[in-house]
């Protein structure tokens, strides 16, 4: 097994390994434990054996020398005997407690004192006497010897069964303090990170590009991120595709808009000229007159000029550039241009801009924004609506809406908008929107047009556009009282020239 | 002259560009008629509820009030008056609901003046 801790599997496997043989090390400790315990208590038994056999022999030789029962020495005899077995038999259990040496010794006072009851019994009564003090002190210490020894065993057992209560309180607080930190290091490793991107993951949720990084250094975390922001990358560049393709457009509405707007210059050229040639060969014509004629080709050719030269300028792909422009001249000019659009659907433009109010921003952009606007009220309003557009110059609050009218976008538009700032409404009677998608027209590609139609970036573009001015935008609406769209643009700037 | 200016045919231009307006107004007047201009619908409605004319020639694409707004009230006020519609923008459609509003002809921007001119005979 491999242990990459560059990745987040390595970790997560090197911690559980980790886990699980700390684990088995401390159940070992605590399996060897029990079999020294149980060796403990299997010597404790060979100990008590050997004591009851070795009690048994003094309460005989006991027996024997007060009552001269003559039974008790063979059961005397027999309980040495024993004794001399487990000796024999279990010694080397015993080590720990007595060397073999001792243990050779003691069988050599039970062989004495088996030796000693022997001559005892043969011996007369006169001669008894010595023998059987004899075999009382053999005896006594025999007792001894034994005595001690499972003193020393009671001890010992008292001491393994300590230490395995000491064991079993430091191990179980390891082990829980091994489960607990290797959770602490999961969390570290994954549920940190995963918080973490979730944090930077919300921007971009709320549809601003921008590029995630890494939460930490795992290769998970870093194939993922390389994955979704060449992704993201993408998406932005399908973005700017879409929102160009959106553009061309727009151009093509103002194209036949501007072919429709040459034709007044075009004509009052043509007609100019015929009566310039009509009345040049007459002697009487009033020079005065022909001169006027001549002016108008002349300033009418300008104006012609004008017109295309506005269309080349939309078209064409420019940086950001904010110049204080005419907001009523502006909103003429996008007029006369999709004219035939509001001619087509029968719909009533009416405008309501102060002559002199000045709009600190890129003429191009707020050209689109205004004919996306324009676009979508007619679209939403259809044949015959009237779309009202008007702009004003205010100082704080926010826009005035309809009443009972929901609102979607920029909130802070219609309530807390810090002044002073020129606000633009571009307002229709058409049927509305529905509650239930008005916080849906801002995504982009949402359209409620038929298919070939609209791509749905009219509104998106706008946001972008109002963004880019630093502004705000809000749409507010109500089933069957039409719909308002309000865009504040911030005057700040303008008001210090 | 003046005579002739007095008894000669009233018509009323109305159209919202003022060197279109200035053009036909030299050619109406070449041609003898009495000549009144607009230059919005809404001033050319006002006019001709006033005063009666012989001819109105109007521009169809006007803000607000449009030309066929214009041909409409016309047409009410004086069936019999004469009513020319100018249009910048021809359509097949515009042009049908011009003639069906009662228009007495329809002009296509850029005209000559030949076409002007024949409608005045």
């Amino acid at each position: 097994m491999r242990f990459d801790l560059a990745s987040l599997h390595g970790k997560i496997t090197t911690a559980y390994i980790t886990l699980v043989f700390g684990i088995l090390a401390l159940a070992l400790i605590a399996f060897l434990d029990l079999l020294f315990l149980q060796r403990q208590i299997s010597e404790g038994k060979v100990v008590s054996d050997l004591q009851s056999a070795i009690s048994e022999m003094r309460m005989e030789e006991k027996n024997l020398f007060l009552y001269a029962d003559q039974t008790a020495l063979a059961r005397a005899d027999l309980f040495a005997d024993s004794s001399i077995d487990i000796l024999r038999f279990h010694g080397h259990t015993l080590v720990p407690l007595m060397e073999a040496s001792d243990q050779a010794t003691l069988v050599g006072r039970l062989v004495d004192y088996q030796a000693k009851l022997n001559e005892f019994q043969s011996a007369t009564n006169t001669h008894s006497q010595p023998i059987e003090a004899e075999i009382r002190y053999i005896g006594q210490q025999i007792y001894l010897a034994v005595e001690s020894i499972s003193r020393e065993k009671r001890s010992m057992l008292e001491a393994a069964a300590k230490k395995s209560q000491w064991l079993l309180l430091i191990l179980l607080p390891i082990i829980g303090l091994a489960i607990y930190l290797v959770g602490r290091q999961l969390k570290q490793v994954v549920l940190m990170p995963l918080k973490k991107m979730e944090l930077r993951l919300k921007p971009i949720a709320d549809g601003r590009f921008s590029q995630l990084q890494p939460p930490s250094d795992d290769r998970e975390f870093i194939t993922f991120t390389d994955a979704f922001n060449r992704m993201l990358k993408e998406l932005e560049i399908r973005q700017r595709r879409m929102m160009q393709s959106e553009k061309l457009a727009s151009l093509g509405i103002l194209a036949s808009g501007v072919a429709h707007e040459l034709n007044n210059p075009l004509s009052n050229i043509s007609t100019s000229s015929q009566l310039l040639l009509e009345e040049f060969a007459d002697s009487n014509a009033d020079p005065e007159q022909l001169r006027n004629w001549l002016k108008q080709i002349d300033s009418e050719t300008e104006r012609g000029r004008r017109i295309i030269r506005t269309m080349l300028d939309f078209g064409s792909q420019k940086v950001f550039q904010k110049h204080p422009i005419k907001l009523l001249d502006l909103v003429n000019e996008t007029r006369s241009f999709i004219g035939k659009t509001v001619l087509q659907h029968g719909v009533s433009l009416t405008v309501n801009i102060p002559e002199n109010l000045l709009l600190l921003a890129d003429k191009q952009r707020i050209q689109q924004m205004f004919i996306n606007l324009i676009q979508n009220a007619i679209n939403a309003a259809g044949q015959g609506a009237q779309v009202k557009i008007s702009a004003m110059q205010r100082d704080k609050g926010g826009a005035r809406l309809p009443e009972g009218a929901e609102v979607a976008g920029n909130l802070k538009c219609t309530t807390s908008y810090e002044g002073p700032f020129i606000e633009i409404l571009v307002a229709d009677d058409g049927p509305g929107i529905p509650e239930a998608i008005l916080g849906k027209v801002f995504d982009p590609f949402f359209t409620t047009s038929d298919i070939g139609k609209g791509v749905g970036l009219g509104m998106f573009i706008i946001q972008e556009i109002v963004r880019e001015h630093d502004g705000c935008l809000a749409i507010a609406s109500r089933p069957g009282a039409g719909t308002k769209v309000i865009v504040l643009f911030p005057t700040g700037e303008l008001a210090d020239d | 002259m003046i005579d002739k200016e007095m008894t000669s045919a009233r018509i009323l231009i109305v159209d919202d560009e003022v060197t279109a307006v200035e053009n036909l107004a030299h050619v109406c007047r070449k041609q003898g008629y009495q000549v009144t201009t607009r230059s919005s619908g809404i001033e050319a409605i006002e006019v001709l509820e006033k005063e009666g004319f012989d001819l109105v020639l109007t521009d169809l694409q006007m803000q607000s009030v449009d030309g066929m707004a214009v041909l409409k009230r016309a047409k009410e006020l004086d069936p019999q008056m004469a009513v020319v519609l100018i249009t910048g923008y021809a359509t097949v459609d515009s042009a049908v609901a011009a003639m069906r509003g009662g228009a007495y002809h329809y002009i296509a921007k850029p005209f000559r003046w030949d076409e002007v001119r024949e409608v005045l005979h």
